[in-house]
């Protein structure tokens, strides 16, 4: 057995679990062990191995005063803060809300079915708190709920684990922003979100992940999506070493939608690697990926898509647009879009390009007076805006801002935004 | 303004321009003619700093600077616009922010503040109006979905607010209709002046109809092999490219 395995056990012994919980985290962490970290040898983690995870005796993260990193905060929000997979009270401001709206941020929701894979199953014995949240029927939320998941500074060896539970009764709407971020540490963080949109229900998630090249995040977004009811997901994956997101989104009711932005950016030596998965389980429902994917020094990306169309899904529309910009010679893009159909009356479409920053086109702008990195700086933005088009005007140039602050040519844009 | 001496480039190893001589005083419209494969295309983005040509002999000094030796948007905020004979599309950049930035940088090399936003939308709108443009093109990507004709009118509208000294326009007629030339040649002299000079690149005389050129020179294997006045282009129209090149042979 390795390192990890036997530290994980005593992590997992020395935690005070509900006793009602016992059983099931016991379950998943057993499978973990009989299963191991994902290798390469599985398709699903070929571009992104976590088996030298096995490697670290990983402890489990405590919290302290330790140093926490700066975040950029937006006015008028619900804010849950989460530090090192603890909900501090503290740090986060809670208004009032809609009658009926349940929340708790303290505890976790019972696994629904088995975890998706190995990391999850961690993530499910080990996580205590998250966000679990219920609006019921016809409630809009009034402001974005924020959910900012911070690894503090003196974490290295460590690990935490954050798992959100959101459901939406018929016809409610909820708008979340979530933001990880850490220090220079070697920490590994997982996060697992369960998404339930009931019929007519709307959520739009934006997720920002942006945390050093040392620190390693596993995450997950497991939507069940029923009839009418659309989920939007912009995804934004900036940092970390692998920064890791798997998607399952079901639309399991007729006319369900799902919009699935993913905008991946490896700069350095980062990782980024996104697995999304929509599954059109009943008629009528249409689906939009759109994928843009960014590396340069030694970064890579990797960005899977699949559109799966059951038996009987008839009516499907969906689209996969995918495409990737290499921006220095030695970084790497691996996208892909992939379409499994069984039914007969579906238009799916789907397509994926990798390309280089167009010559002509910095051409065509410096002959107008824009200087060449600021040329790049405004074709590199063009290529990434249709990953941002679905962000919520209330927080689109917050996100906009953090981002253009991360590709390169930030400070020629300065002049120019 | 703008004194070219024997100037030779080449492409990829293939020498294109074999000892260019041209000068250019402020005021002055020239016209470049020639057949297909003469070079006319190559003087344009030697002119304007196109990556990949390669100056192997030769000068070129713009308002007493060496052109030659500044970048792109050095040559460009010096006053040198290149009209392109198949403008760029650029999906996700409008065309109002494009203009700011492009005003902007000229501004700023000339140590004036930035452009007031809203006024500059005005000029823009009216400029695209002169053009027979549709104003929602304004806040449109650059060059996005506009047909051939609209590409080259967007291309009067960026030099009529960038105001250029002096204006290289690259087949800027060709794939126009009748009433676009007309446009655009309206556009080209309304901008017209003492201290302002153009470079019409082109293949036919048509455009010579509406602009009227002070000198026609015909390029032919790379070389001037001819200059003269506007009576040169029509002799040129009736008699054919072989009656110069053929000649300079």
């Amino acid at each position: 057995m390795s390192v990890a395995f036997d530290t994980l056990e005593n992590v997992f012994e020395s935690g005070v679990w509900p006793s009602n919980e016992r059983g099931w985290r016991a379950q998943a962490l057993a499978k973990l062990q009989h299963e191991g970290f994902p290798s390469k040898r599985l398709e699903a983690w070929k571009y992104t191995d976590l088996s030298d995870l096995a490697d670290t005796p990983w402890v489990a993260a405590v919290v302290s005063e330790d140093t926490v990193p700066e975040v950029a905060l937006l006015p008028d929000t619900d804010r849950f803060v989460f530090i090192n997979g603890i909900f501090d009270i503290t740090r986060s401001s809670i208004g009032e809300l809609p009658s009926g709206v349940e929340w708790e941020a303290e505890s976790v929701a019972p696994p629904d079915g088995e975890p998706l894979h190995a990391v999850a199953g961690l993530n499910v014995a080990l996580a205590r708190h998250g966000l679990r949240l219920r609006v019921p029927e016809g409630v809009s939320l009034p402001r974005p709920l924020e959910v900012v998941n911070l690894t503090s500074e003196n974490t290295n060896g460590s690990m935490h684990h954050l798992r959100h539970h959101i459901v939406l009764e018929p016809g409610a709407t909820a708008t979340i922003l979530e933001q990880s971020l850490s220090h220079e540490a070697t920490a590994l963080s997982t996060q697992n979100w369960t998404l339930t949109l009931a019929a007519g229900a709307n959520l739009n998630l934006t997720r920002l992940q942006d945390t050093s090249e040392r620190h390693k995040q596993v995450d997950l977004i497991d939507a069940r999506i029923d009839r009418d009811a659309s989920l939007t997901a912009n995804l934004l994956e900036l940092g970390a070493r692998p920064g890791r997101l798997d998607v399952r989104a079901q639309l399991v009711g007729e006319r369900a939608s799902c919009y699935v932005q993913s905008l991946l950016f490896a700069g350095g030596k980062s990782h980024a690697d996104h697995q999304l998965r929509i599954d059109h389980l009943a008629p009528n429902c249409s689906s939009r990926t759109t994928g843009r994917a960014l590396a340069r020094d030694r970064g890579r990306v990797i960005l899977d898509t699949l559109v799966h169309v059951a038996r009987g899904a008839d009516g499907t529309d969906s689209e996969q647009q995918l495409a990737s910009l290499l921006l220095t010679p030695g970084a790497e893009a691996n996208v892909k879009p992939e379409l499994e159909i069984y039914a007969d009356d579906v238009a799916c479409a789907h397509g994926s390009t990798v390309g280089q920053l167009d010559d002509e086109a910095e051409f065509y702008l410096r002959t107008r007076g824009v200087p060449r990195d600021a040329a790049r700086a405004l074709l590199i933005q063009s290529f990434v805006r249709p990953a941002l088009q679905r962000v919520p005007k209330v927080f689109r140039d917050t996100v906009r801002r953090h981002l253009v602050s991360r590709l390169p040519g930030a400070e020629a844009m300065e002049d120019f935004a | 303004m703008l004194e070219i001496k024997n100037l030779h480039a080449q492409v990829e190893d293939k020498p294109i321009l074999h000892g260019i001589n041209l000068t250019i005083g402020a005021g002055e419209v020239h016209a470049v003619m020639g057949p297909n494969g003469s070079g006319k295309s190559t003087l344009g983005g030697v002119l304007s700093g196109r990556p990949g040509y390669e100056i192997t002999e030769g000068s070129v000094r713009f308002n007493g600077q060496d052109l030659l030796d500044m970048e792109p948007e050095e040559r460009a905020v010096a006053g040198l616009f290149l009209g392109f004979q198949y403008p760029v599309e650029i999906p996700g950049v409008s065309n109002a922010y494009f203009l700011k930035a492009a005003v902007n940088a000229w501004r700023a090399a000339r140590g004036e503040p930035e452009i007031d936003a809203m006024g500059f939308l005005a000029e823009i709108r009216q400029a695209m109006e002169s053009m027979d443009l549709p104003t929602d093109m304004i806040h449109r990507g650059v060059n996005e979905g506009f047909s051939g004709g609209e590409k080259k009118r967007n291309e009067i509208v960026q030099m009529q607010l960038l105001k250029p000294a002096l204006a290289v326009l690259d087949e800027t007629d060709s794939g126009l209709d009748i009433d676009a030339l007309k446009l655009v040649s309206n556009g080209i002299n309304a901008l017209r002046g003492p201290d302002r000079a153009f470079v019409l690149i082109t293949h036919y005389q048509r455009l010579l109809d509406y602009v009227k050129p002070d000198h026609v020179h015909v390029l032919a294997g790379g070389r001037i092999v001819r200059s003269g006045g506007e009576d040169l282009a029509r002799e040129l129209e009736a008699r054919g490219y072989g009656w110069v090149t053929g000649e300079a042979a």
